[in-house]
């Protein structure tokens, strides 16, 4: 059974809901009418009834020393706007991108707050950590439709033509974000309640990306008897593959402030919402590798370039399929690297969550809480690519997390 | 609330929760599927009219006095590796015929295996032979006669060739193996040298070798070139992929 967002949504509402639905009318009950008794002579007067007790789910009163809060919640959150392009297949002259997103993995956050006596005030702090680690093979044995758009124009493809027929890659996406705060009640009434905070945030962002660019058939004139003998090893002449490597990290620290607030519905039930903004000032780093390869022929000592393709007069194809045992002997291929690495640079990253949900009072202190939330961070580290041209063409990096988050607090 | 209400509104949203967590996809079947492969040689091949009465004996045809050639299905040997990559792999793997032929003459085998000659293939041989009519040659009648080529046994018998039994592999008339969908099969050959073929007089000229593959009994049209040049020890390599 494949469970969806929505899925499992309503089952945030149901485990909110049910305990409402299932407990009794808290509300105090009116005394009923006296009834009407003639007065006796001498009587005392009856007594009044005694209140009806308050319902027992509030937060526990502080200690002398103060008070704890500790928070678990578990969320799915998924990845948006940090796909990554791998290639583009081609169609009528009409290119496709091909993208990759991430798959979802199970995260937590957790929150520690130490409650200060007399009220003062509040000091917590939140641990988040994102990862996201994939991989993609994408292979289509014969047909080269993958256009190799991430490696660096050189010799492409088997062919030199920029073109492959299938693709491996490997990405891994981790966000790590700290904060310790100072927060206070900004107002409180019957209707709502409003908490400010500032503190201290620590932001770290890093992105690996590796991608091979496949040659898996060829089609290359056969190195078998009676051109070669039958102990020829072919391996020095099967295509090697393109390979890009991409890096970027980005670590930081600075100021946020926050801002939330609570909407009681229901003696137990409230809607609870939330804004939080942050300003990271960090260094941010980055590397970029392509490799590649081509066919050549070695006469004279020296290597001379073959053109691979299979109309190619006097090239890669003429050689393998008419030339002597000597002549395919003298064929290799020679890799060339071309990359850039860039070393820590200063960068202003910014971060902004928002979360809208319900809180439920299980018990006195105990909590359920379940939000939706999204997370974002922007400017987190830049990809630096070299062009053909002399110059680095960058990419700021930005990344949200959007996910239902369920949790449990506990008030000491 | 009362308690029928709550009930209700219970089971209306476990039943949502159950309706929008159910799914309907099915996982992809693997189909398997026989392929089939064989070989044809064609060449200009000259033209005999071969007796067997009174004595086994060829004349040549000749138009305008030069021997008459044709572009016929001649005898070749060649060597043959079949390899298949798998759906969702990058590594070939040589095949193997439905009833255990290895699908390559070019591996070394293990000492104990009998060796596979490289060249132990061979195309088919011409089999057309109509008949001819009576010949008087020196006084002598000559009967039971056909026209021939040079691929034909007849006439290679005549001259004391034997280039052996047609097979694919030691297999005949085709190799025949399976292929799931997905995978990718790639088949490599080439022509025996001349020098070290069986010598043929008068030699074939224009020789080419041409590879047939058929899935599931239809014939397909692969990527790379199914058949040789004419030029000596040529060869190709195709594949095609079973969608």
């Amino acid at each position: 059974m494949r469970v969806t967002k929505w899925s499992a949504a309503l089952l945030c509402g149901m485990m909110l809901a049910l305990p409402v639905v299932g407990q009794d009318d808290v509300s105090p009950k009116e005394p009923p009418p006296a009834q009407s008794v003639p007065p006796a002579a001498d009587t005392e007067p009856a007594p009044t009834p005694p209140a009806p007790k308050k319902s027992d789910f509030g937060d526990p009163p502080l200690h002398r020393w103060g008070g704890f809060t500790i928070s678990v919640a578990a969320w799915e959150p998924t990845l948006v706007g940090a796909d990554e392009e791998l290639a583009t297949t081609y169609q009528n002259g009409i290119g496709s991108p091909v993208m990759e997103g991430s798959t979802d993995h199970i995260r937590e956050t957790v929150v520690g707050i130490y409650h200060l006596p007399k009220d003062i005030g509040s000091i917590g702090i939140t641990y988040d950590s994102m990862h996201q680690s994939d991989s993609v093979d994408d292979l289509t044995p014969g047909q080269f439709i993958f256009g190799e758009t991430r490696a660096y124009p050189v010799a492409l493809g088997v062919f030199d033509d920029g073109f492959a027929d299938g693709l491996s890659a490997s990405i891994d996406r981790k966000t790590r974000e700290f904060r310790l705060y100072f927060s206070q009640t900004a107002f409180e009434n019957p209707r709502a309640k409003g908490t400010w905070g500032v503190g201290y945030r620590q932001l770290s962002h890093s992105r690996n990306l590796s991608i091979s660019y496949l040659a898996i058939v060829p089609n290359l004139p056969p190195l078998i008897p009676p051109s070669v003998p039958e102990n020829f090893d072919p391996t020095p002449l099967t295509p090697l593959p393109d390979i890009v490597s991409q890096t970027a990290q980005f670590s930081g620290h600075g100021l946020g402030v926050t801002f939330d607030l609570e909407f009681p519905v229901h003696p137990r039930v409230s809607v609870i919402s939330g804004l939080a903004i942050g300003l990271i000032r960090g260094s941010g780093s980055s590397a970029y590798s392509s490799e590649s390869s081509y066919y050549f022929q070695l006469q004279d000592g020296v290597k001379v370039y073959l053109p691979p393709g299979p109309d190619d007069v006097n090239g890669l194809f003429t050689i393998l399929s008419n030339g002597t045992e000597q002549q395919i002997a003298a064929v290799g291929q020679e890799k060339v690297v071309t990359g850039v690495s860039q070393s820590p640079t200063s960068q202003f990253a910014q971060s902004l969550d928002v979360y809208l949900g319900l809180e439920v009072n299980v018990y006195r202190g105990l909590k359920v809480f379940g939000t939706l939330r999204d997370v974002y961070y922007a400017n987190v580290g830049e990809y630096v690519v070299p062009s053909p041209n002399f110059t680095n063409v960058r990419t700021t990096l930005s990344a949200g997390y959007e996910g239902y988050v369920l949790g449990l607090s506990w008030r000491y | 609330m009362n308690n029928a209400w709550r009930a209700q509104v219970i089971v209306a949203i476990v039943s949502a929760f159950v309706v929008a967590g159910c799914s309907s996809t099915q996982p992809d079947r693997i189909e398997t599927r026989n392929a089939s492969l064989r070989f044809e040689s064609k060449a200009s091949a000259d033209l005999f009219v071969c007796y067997e009465l009174p004595y086994v004996q060829c004349f040549p045809v000749l138009e305008n006095g030069i021997p008459k050639t044709a572009d016929r299905s001649v005898p070749w040997s060649y060597s043959l590796e079949i390899t298949v990559i798998r759906a969702g792999t990058t590594e070939e793997v040589v095949v193997t015929s439905v009833t255990g032929k290895v699908g390559s003459s070019i591996q070394p085998h293990p000492p104990e295996l009998d060796p596979i000659a490289d060249f132990v293939s061979l195309t088919d041989y011409d089999s057309d032979m109509p008949i001819a009519p009576d010949r008087i040659e020196g006084g002598i009648t000559f009967s039971n006669g056909h026209t021939v080529s040079s691929g034909s046994p007849i006439y290679l018998a005549t001259i004391g060739v034997d280039p052996g039994i047609p097979n694919i592999l030691e297999t005949t008339p085709t190799f025949d193996f399976s292929l799931n969908t997905g995978d990718t099969v790639i088949v490599r050959a080439r022509k025996q040298g001349v020098a070290t073929a069986p010598q043929i007089s008068p030699p074939y000229t224009n020789i080419r070798i041409e590879a047939f593959l058929a899935i599931s009994g239809v014939l397909v049209t692969a990527q790379g070139d199914q058949k040789s040049t004419a030029d000596d020890k040529a060869g190709f390599t195709f594949s095609f992929t079973v969608r």
